[in-house]
């Protein structure tokens, strides 16, 4: 019992600290905005290097999904109805499973290379220069996840569709021009948009997570190692458990 | 200058600083010393305020340094430089880039004159020309160097140096202590210095404080420490071990 109360208490604790340190980032957006060759490398960073991956990564939730779909309608002589299984990839595929490889590959990375820096004494020393380093790191992390993660979210969706309307055609002989045409018939504005606001919370989550246990590492080489798996854990379940909440929020509206 | 009364620091319940109090007059050099985990470069966290303390304060020119605003912390770091154990270069940078770093975030000089007191900061430590260098491409006494040139670059009037020549051969090391005194001479700075090694604390310091379990034990001149009463102290000068009742108890498996 009161391992249990330890455990709600350090938790609180933590989540105090991570929200500390995101208002934080937020707060001095404008520094990172001003040091713009620091923000642009950052969004090379998530936005550029991350366009393979979440590429090949679409276009196979695409073919699966379609796959799949295609199986199950055509048990029901609705094949015609295949293009709905795009509305899935707009509603939870695209911006959920884009935002769990960034948390894999960026949030991991920031975690790691901030850990480092903590363990070598760099970011005492961006401190004594009278540098806070929740502008110089946080910051630009933070505004460079939350723009390209809806970037990567609406390209990522792109490449599910080209794949879903190949898949619809060789599977189930639904024609790609008749696979888009009900997919943009049923997909409504509101969920794209929906789609996008997920993305810009779940980049915060990555950035700030990885920052997070970044600043907290301590012990050298394996600290930075726990840290960085660490990261990775915890940015999976935020995502899952911010994706719930926003979902019943965003369908309340 | 520096007056720091009745510091207690710590973490999480447990006391690493214990009552300290410690004057530094302007141009002076004083030198922490001390064993290992006795404290003292937790002293000089707080000192450059990186660290709060649990009671007592910090001073520096009559400022509080535990309780500045961000303004004036900003402010403040602009007059001290720090040099760091490892040197706490940015390694994602080049040597150029790393002592050009103070002078981008709190001047705003132009590039060219950037360029300029880099190479002069650079001279001026003894490694000229190695701008270009990533701080993986350097020697444990030219990182020092480095991080002293980066240190260096806004012209400070108070330097606090954690280990300057731990680690280093004893040539290197003596450089370092010749430039330490002239940065002194050159920049009229008041000077903290964390260190282990007893020769080259002798001969750079105006004052050496000791430090034992936590607490200062004896603060004076290096000939007042060499003349000190102070068992601890003489042990310390003397290299001596602790003495155990059974010192090769634990070495019993070699028999």
């Amino acid at each position: 019992m009161l391992k249990l109360v330890e455990g709600a208490r350090d938790a609180c604790l933590t989540a105090h600290d991570v929200g500390v340190l995101a208002w934080d980032s937020v707060r001095h957006a404008g520094y990172a905005v001003r040091r713009h060759k620091l923000l642009f490398r950052q969004l090379f960073e998530v936005g550029n290097s991350s366009l393979l991956i979440v590429g090949v990564f679409g276009l196979f939730v695409g073919l699966i999904l379609v796959l799949y779909g295609g199986d199950q309608l055509s048990r029901f002589n609705q094949e015609k109805y295949i293009g709905l299984t795009g509305l899935a990839v707009v509603w939870e595929f695209g911006p959920v499973f884009t935002a769990f490889i960034l948390a894999g590959r960026i949030g991991s990375a920031y975690a790691a290379e901030i850990g480092t820096m903590k363990v070598s004494e760099e970011i005492d020393a961006l401190q004594v220069m009278g540098v806070k380093p929740e502008a110089y790191l946080a910051a630009p992390r933070l505004l460079a996840c939350a723009l390209m993660l809806p970037a990567l979210v609406v390209y990522a969706d792109f490449a599910a569709m080209m794949g879903g309307a190949g898949m619809a055609w060789v599977s189930v002989r639904v024609a790609p021009s008749e696979f888009f045409r009900v997919f943009f018939q049923y997909l409504e504005f509101k969920e794209m948009a929906r789609s996008l606001i997920k993305a810009v919370v779940f980049g915060g989550i990555i950035a700030v997570t990885g920052c997070y246990h970044g600043f907290r590492t301590t012990g050298g080489a394996e600290g930075v190692g726990k840290s960085t798996t660490a990261s990775v854990v915890h940015s999976l379940l935020a995502i899952l458990v911010a994706d719930y909440f926003i979902s019943r929020i965003l369908l309340a509206l | 200058m520096i007056e720091v009364r009745d510091l207690v620091a710590g973490y999480d319940g447990t006391v690493v600083l214990d009552g300290i109090s410690l004057s530094v007059e302007a141009r002076e050099i004083v030198v922490i010393m001390g064993q290992s985990g006795c404290g003292k470069s937790t002293f000089l966290k707080h000192l450059i305020g990186l660290q709060k303390p649990i009671s007592g304060d910090v001073k520096i020119n009559g400022i509080d340094v535990a309780h500045m605003s961000e303004e004036d912390y900003r402010a403040f770091c602009r007059s001290v430089g720090v040099l760091f154990q490892s040197g706490g270069l940015f390694n994602s940078m080049t040597v150029g880039e790393n002592v050009a770093f103070p002078l981008r975030e709190h001047t705003k000089l132009a590039e060219p004159v950037v360029d300029i007191v880099v190479k002069l900061k650079l001279q001026q430590v003894g490694l000229p020309g190695i701008e270009g260098l990533m701080p993986s491409a350097l020697s444990g006494g030219m990182r020092k160097r480095a991080g002293l040139a980066r240190a260096l670059a806004l012209d400070p009037t108070i330097l606090f140096l954690d280990e300057p020549t731990t680690g280093l051969d004893p040539i290197i090391g003596a450089g370092i202590d010749a430039l330490i005194l002239r940065i002194r001479d050159i920049y009229r700075a008041t000077m903290v210095v964390v260190a282990h090694d007893i020769a080259s604390s002798m001969h750079i310091a105006d004052r050496i404080a000791i430090f034992r379990d936590n607490k200062l034990v004896e603060l004076g001149t290096p000939e007042q420490i060499r003349g000190s009463p102070n068992p601890y102290v003489q042990q310390f000068l003397n290299r001596q071990p602790d003495r155990t009742d059974h010192p090769t108890e634990s070495f019993g498996y070699l028999r």
